[in-house]
């Protein structure tokens, strides 16, 4: 059986009495292209940056291909790429001279960080704005820029985290083929989203975390399944993610929200 | 006079800051920002107040002897005070950036009294306003009746300096936003200091033939000069003042109501920065450098490695920040300025010195926060597969290279101006500075990691850490430079100032040993203050 790409294993994160990630326990398959849902405050950007050495956890165990952060932190940092909450962008650079620093913080040589510099911008659509500095980008080229950067060393596996937000129609459909050409090439992607349909559409795989605990883990249609039997239904209609999301977590099935009379 | 919604929005503000305060608190890092800002304002307090009471006694004694037309001899210099503080503090004191208010519905109004009401918490206003309260009591003391006419033309000259002040920052912060104004008051400021060099030897040389300039040649100078200031508000302040005491009050009037115009004009220029600011003026480059052709890509910084894409990074970044710009360029300025003070031997002996001291003041804020202007970038560190030792060493080498050229500059205007000095004290100085250099750098990247700020390299915008970071900072070289005097003033008086040199090279190896520790232990360091780091760098702003 092969190393899962990432591995996890009663992993917690308290801030003070607070606990953000409790007990969370999984794996993800190489190639696989993993979603890793919850609603906002549910553990899954302090789960990303326990995974990517970002955020020490309290307890528990972690593996990215088969091997801990710790004495070979730095060669596992080269295996990966990461988009981070905040972007990790640098705003007073532009686009290339961006990904040139990364490229090189990568320990990629000159020519490569160049010609790939090169291509990503092109891919992205960001090559026409040569002068801009990053802090003038809209965010959706933040973003692009951003995926950018955390493609450019070919890491074997991709964390993501809120990728499509903020990004319209044509750039994520730019992000998705790129993505999908990656898992097409074996590398592995964990990728949080707010945006159901994306990650209906681009994922095999799903996990869903809520009030910190790994609630739903599985493939699509091992949740599809699941939460058809447990409301009774017959399998003939197919769920959505949303559905699958909002019954998992008991958001669905509550009372209506109360309305705001005020609002006019 | 000012609207319920305006109300509600300064009291929203107000208990903003106080429960930013209270939160702060509650951090062991947040409490010793405090202390430290307390301690700041407490120092320059005691400063203000020890020239309040000089001025005082001053105004009393020109009161009590019926010599008011001598009191811009004490306004000037108030002055002075008040306009130059803000840039002899440029370096490690930062100001509010109050534009995330316009975000919310706040009336220019609103905003342009919020600019104001800040800046009546500046270092210079404190000390400004502190020093007119002491001429103030001297000169009602002396004469209670005049009580009316002295507050009216001391706040109102107050107001014309908040207003100046404020002005000249909401400018400053304008200029260096872009590059191409930023490029042209570099030049401006280039042109200002050797401009200011040339002058002095001229200044010199007059001074030095003053015993053969005929006495009505010197009355007819003081007669120009003094009619000068006397339109400037100073001379009208003083003036209202002397007026009112003889009892000529429609001279009086006229001169507060000159005062009152140049308070009006500065707060004119102002209002027009501030509105264009209100009305959402981008101080982003993009505009103007969008159409701009394609230019060859980094030929200039051809080495690869991650050191030297650091190093690339720093120097774009530097050469991007007109608030960086400036404060390498401030302490450059303010030794200029000060660099007329203490006698010609003691001037010559301990210029260079004091003055490499006081150059390295530039770069305080590019060593001490090094991290500082990174913002979410500091993520990136911790994700690449770098030793947090070769990114501060990158930043280290930035920090030499920069150091030398400010070392270049100091010395250049040290020489010309007061000669080369003695080979015992240049050997010690050079010596001194294998200590300081390392030491500084050291100390540097341990409050870099440990203490460092969120910076906001287009404007000066004070964030939360930068006074803790800056206090501790200029403790840490006032300790550097008193190692120098203390080494070196017992020995100068021994008569053994040529051991200086040796002491000096023993602590700089001891130094260069702290510096090297401090690299090595950087990834631990780093380790430990990770989260720190990106909550207090990444957050929003």
């Amino acid at each position: 059986m092969d190393t899962p790409a990432i591995s996890t294993r009663g992993l917690t994160r308290r801030f003070s009495d607070f606990t953000a990630v409790d007990d969370v326990t999984f794996g993800v398959a190489p190639g696989q292209f993993f979603g890793f849902l919850g609603p906002n405050g549910a553990g899954k950007s302090t789960t990303i940056k326990m995974l990517t050495g970002l955020l020490e956890p309290t307890s528990g165990q972690m593996e990215i291909l088969g091997e801990k952060f710790g004495s070979s932190a730095l060669e596992l940092k080269r295996q990966i790429g990461v988009v981070p909450e905040g972007m990790a962008l640098l705003g007073r650079l532009t686009a290339s001279e961006y990904l040139r620093f990364v490229g090189r913080m990568y320990g990629l040589d000159r020519a490569t960080t160049n010609r790939r510099t090169e291509e990503l911008l092109d891919f992205m659509q960001l090559a026409n704005e040569p002068k801009k500095l990053v802090t003038d980008f809209s965010h959706g080229m933040q973003k692009k820029l951003a995926l950018a950067a955390a493609v450019i060393h070919g890491p074997k596996v991709l964390f993501l985290d809120e990728p499509f937000e903020g990004v319209d129609a044509i750039a994520a459909g730019t992000l998705k083929t790129m993505l999908q050409g990656m898992i097409h090439r074996g590398a592995t992607i964990f990728l949080t989203s707010h945006v159901l349909e994306i990650v209906e559409r681009l994922c095999s795989h799903v996990a869903i975390i809520h009030k910190g605990r790994l609630v739903a883990n599985g493939s699509l249609e091992e949740l599809r399944a699941g939460v058809a039997i447990s409301l009774g239904e017959s399998s003939n209609q197919k769920l959505t993610l949303e559905e699958i999301f909002l019954n998992v977590i008991g958001a669905g099935a509550g009372e209506p929200a109360q309305e705001l009379s005020w609002l006019s | 006079m000012i609207s319920v919604a305006a109300r509600g929005q300064y009291a929203a503000l107000a208990e903003m800051r106080w429960r930013m305060l209270l939160n702060s608190l509650r951090t062991r890092r947040g409490n010793f920002e405090l202390a430290a800002r307390i301690l700041g304002i407490g120092f320059f307090s005691l400063l203000g107040l020890a020239m309040g009471i000089g001025l005082g006694f001053g105004a009393f004694e020109f009161a009590s002897d019926g010599k008011l037309q001598f009191l811009p001899f004490l306004i000037w210099p108030v002055l002075f005070l008040w306009q130059l503080t803000p840039v002899m503090v440029a370096s490690f004191q930062e100001h509010v950036d109050l534009s995330v208010l316009l975000r919310f519905p706040v009336s220019f109004g609103s905003y342009l009294l919020q600019y104001l009401v800040y800046g009546l918490f500046d270092i210079s206003s404190i000390l400004g306003g502190i020093c007119l309260a002491g001429i103030w009591t001297g000169l009602v003391c002396a004469q209670p009746h005049l009580v009316a006419w002295v507050t009216l033309a001391l706040v109102a000259f107050a107001a014309f300096n908040l207003l100046l002040t404020r002005m000249i920052f909401a400018w400053l912060d304008r200029w260096l936003a872009q590059r191409r104004t930023r490029e042209i008051l570099g030049m401006v400021f280039l042109f200002l200091i050797l401009g200011a060099q040339l002058l002095n030897p001229v200044y010199y040389q007059h001074s030095g033939h003053r015993s053969r300039m005929t006495r009505s040649a010197t009355v007819h100078a003081l007669h120009t000069a003094d009619r000068v200031q006397s339109v400037l508000p100073p001379g009208l302040a003083g003036g209202a003042i002397h007026e009112a005491a003889g009892g000529y009050e429609i001279k009086a009037l006229a001169s507060l109501g000159g005062l009152a115009l140049y308070a009006l004009a500065a707060g004119a220029l102002l209002g027009l920065r501030l509105r264009a600011e209100y009305r959402g003026e981008s101080l982003g480059e993009a505009p103007q450098r969008v159409a701009k052709a394609e230019v060859t890509r980094g030929k200039a910084f051809d080495f690869a490695g991650p050191i030297g894409a650091v190093v690339e990074k720093e120097l774009r970044y530097l050469a991007r920040s007109g608030v960086l710009l400036y404060s390498l360029v401030a302490p450059l300025i303010m030794l200029f300025v000060l660099g007329r003070g203490g006698g010609a031997s003691f001037a010559a002996r301990y210029g260079l010195p004091v003055g490499v001291a006081y150059g390295f003041l530039g770069l305080t804020r590019l060593v001490y926060n090094s991290l500082g202007g990174e913002g979410p970038g500091i993520q990136l560190y911790f994700l690449s597969p770098i030793r947090f030792r070769t990114i501060l060493l990158a930043k280290n080498l930035v920090h030499l290279v920069l150091f030398a050229l400010e070392l270049l500059v100091v010395c250049s205007i040290m020489v010309f101006r007061f000669g080369i000095p003695g080979t015992e004290i240049l050997a010690a100085t050079v010596c001194w500075l294998l200590f300081a250099l390392p030491v500084q750098l050291a100390a540097g990247n341990v409050l870099s990691i440990t203490m460092a700020y969120r910076m906001t390299l287009t404007r000066m915008s004070r964030e939360q850490g930068s006074a803790g970071n800056g206090l501790l900072s200029l403790l840490i070289q006032l300790l550097v430079f008193g190692v120098g005097v203390a080494v070196y003033l017992p020995l100068a008086l021994m008569g053994h100032a040529r051991l200086a040199a040796p002491v000096f090279l023993v602590l700089a190896a001891g130094g260069v040993i702290a510096w090297l520790r401090v690299l090595s232990n950087a990834d631990r360091m780093a380790a430990g203050r990770k989260e720190a780091l990106i909550q207090s760098l990444a957050r929003a702003a």
